[in-house]
């Protein structure tokens, strides 16, 4: 009888995970330290998503402080005005 | 593939959360970083099998939530990182028990709503694993790209997925145990990388 897809890709992800649990400590430092890792550091990439998260904040909060951190329009004209006689914005 | 996040926007876009289940578990000596990194790599294996909105680090952290607040018991017989990792499998397959119950409440659900009515064969998917299916036949293609090159490597992980024994692999594919040993290294190792890596191939 031909193996069903769902059933055939669990029985492999139980086999790998089962793999890595086996894995000597060496092994996961060895593949961290290849990839440029360095766990033992705050903050390290290699504990992303696990000792601390980077999430989309929910549409109604982004929108909100997108507002108050886009300057109004009034804003942009009055540091216009203050720049000194002169001088351009790109400093060419 | 769409970026992780918007680097010109964040962290407008984005917050950081400093606190998490695995970190405190970390704080409270339940596991080290070298466990934390393992519990990444099978969080991500095992993530392949579920839909792309549910990422693995969501079934990493509610492993981490269930030992935590002690709706799973850890058995004294079996090590912290093996229980967490069977934890994150459970999570993964109650998941697809919801999925199924859901799939089932869905025709009840519609003619709710639509009292006039269609019939029922253009409202219900026949399989209601359809999906995990689909999931299934994509990820078993991504691995697959992973050994490309590595015929014994993907014959191997080919005997996996039929349930074949590792003396049952050696007879079909002609190759000794120590090959077979070192073909499952070689898997084991690219799979970890795989898992270790920032954006998972």
């Amino acid at each position: 009888m031909r193996t069903s897809a769902e059933l055939g890709f669990e029985r492999l992800l139980a086999a790998l995970a089962e793999d890595m649990l086996k894995a000597p400590d060496e092994e996961i430092l060895a593949v961290a330290d290849e990839l440029g890792q360095k766990p033992a550091m705050k903050g390290s990439i290699a504990l992303a998503g696990i000792t601390f998260l980077v999430r989309p904040k929910p549409r109604h909060e982004q929108s909100t402080q997108k507002t108050a951190a886009v300057p109004s329009e009034a804003d942009a004209i009055g540091r216009a005005r203050r720049r000194p006689k002169g001088g351009t914005p790109s400093g060419s | 593939m769409k970026p992780v996040f918007d680097l010109e926007n964040w962290p407008r876009t984005h917050d950081l959360v400093r606190e998490t289940p695995a970190g405190q578990a970390r704080d409270a000596g339940l596991v080290n970083d070298t466990d934390l990194l393992r519990l990444k790599a099978i969080a991500r294996l095992h993530a392949r099998g579920l839909p792309p909105h549910v990422g693995w680090s969501d079934l990493l952290q509610e492993a981490f939530t269930r030992m935590l607040d002690g709706s799973r018991r850890q058995p004294a017989d079996i090590p912290t990182v093996a229980f967490l990792a069977g934890v994150m499998r459970s999570l993964k397959e109650q998941y697809w028990r919801q999925s199924r119950r859901a799939a089932r409440q869905l025709p009840k659900l519609l003619a709710e709503l639509a009292p006039i009515g269609l019939p029922d064969s253009e409202l219900v998917d026949p399989a209601p694993s359809a999906e995990r299916r689909v999931i299934a036949i994509e990820q078993m293609e991504r691995i697959g790209a992973l050994f490309e090159a590595d015929s014994r490597a993907r014959q191997v992980i080919a005997a996996l997925y039929e349930g074949q024994n590792p003396e049952e692999t050696c007879m079909r594919y002609g190759i000794s145990r120590t090959d077979y040993d070192s073909t499952r290294r070689r898997i084991r190792r690219a799979l970890i990388r795989a898992g270790l890596k920032f954006l998972q191939p």
